[in-house]
């Protein structure tokens, strides 16, 4: 479990920016793929990580977040 | 015993720097690991329809969750396992969540389930996230 762990904290202010509203997958702490489409990242990894446990998610925009405005 | 995690930095489009609380775990029979934003104030955790689909997940009845927008969606309540901690310390258990019928809605770690397993303390001064384990007997 200590790769959930890693790959979470090699999340840094770069990557998180740069990736900002794209769903990502990490293997040893490297962004392996990025996209849009959940499905894309989801094939990629499936296709040529089969081994591996990459860590996925979807990065929050980069703008404020908050639950109601109104 | 506790353990933490620190907020994640992202750059606004203004420039500034915003700090989040996200924390990663692993998600379902597949114990897919995955990293989201821990938020005190969504009831419930939402999984995104195409993250939804290539899990399998016991669906109980329909719902609707609503969101910033405040227009109600249509959504799927089920129970995913969780595996979660850092360290030397880590847990399974159960969530309940909503899976929306609309794709592209952010994936949330809401309260339910989740939030009564921890004593859970945002320091925000310190940008990280505090978890103790709460004992239920």
């Amino acid at each position: 479990m200590q790769d959930i762990i890693s790959n979470f904290e090699s999340l840094s202010e770069d990557k998180t920016s740069k990736y900002a509203g794209e769903w990502v997958a990490i293997v040893n702490n490297k962004i392996v793929v990025h996209s849009t489409s959940f499905k894309e990242v989801y094939d990629f990894i499936k296709k040529n990580y089969q081994n591996e446990k990459p860590l996925i998610g979807r990065l929050p925009e980069a703008n404020p977040i908050v639950l109601s405005i109104s | 015993m506790s353990f933490s995690f620190k907020y994640k930095a992202v750059q606004l489009k203004s420039g500034k720097f915003i700090f989040r609380p996200m924390i990663p775990l692993a998600i379902g029979e597949e114990k897919i690991n995955v990293f989201r934003i821990l938020d005190s104030g969504s009831d419930i955790t939402i999984i995104p329809k195409e993250l939804a689909e290539v899990m399998k997940i016991d669906y109980g009845s329909e719902n609707e969750v609503s969101g910033i927008s405040g227009v109600p969606v249509k959504s799927k309540e089920g129970r995913i396992n969780v595996h979660f901690g850092k360290g030397r310390e880590f847990y399974n258990f159960d969530i309940p969540i909503l899976v929306p019928e609309k794709e592209g809605l952010n994936f949330i770690i809401g309260r339910l389930g989740f939030f009564e397993m921890f004593k859970i303390i945002f320091l925000e001064a310190e940008r990280r996230i505090e978890f103790k384990k709460i004992n239920l007997g």
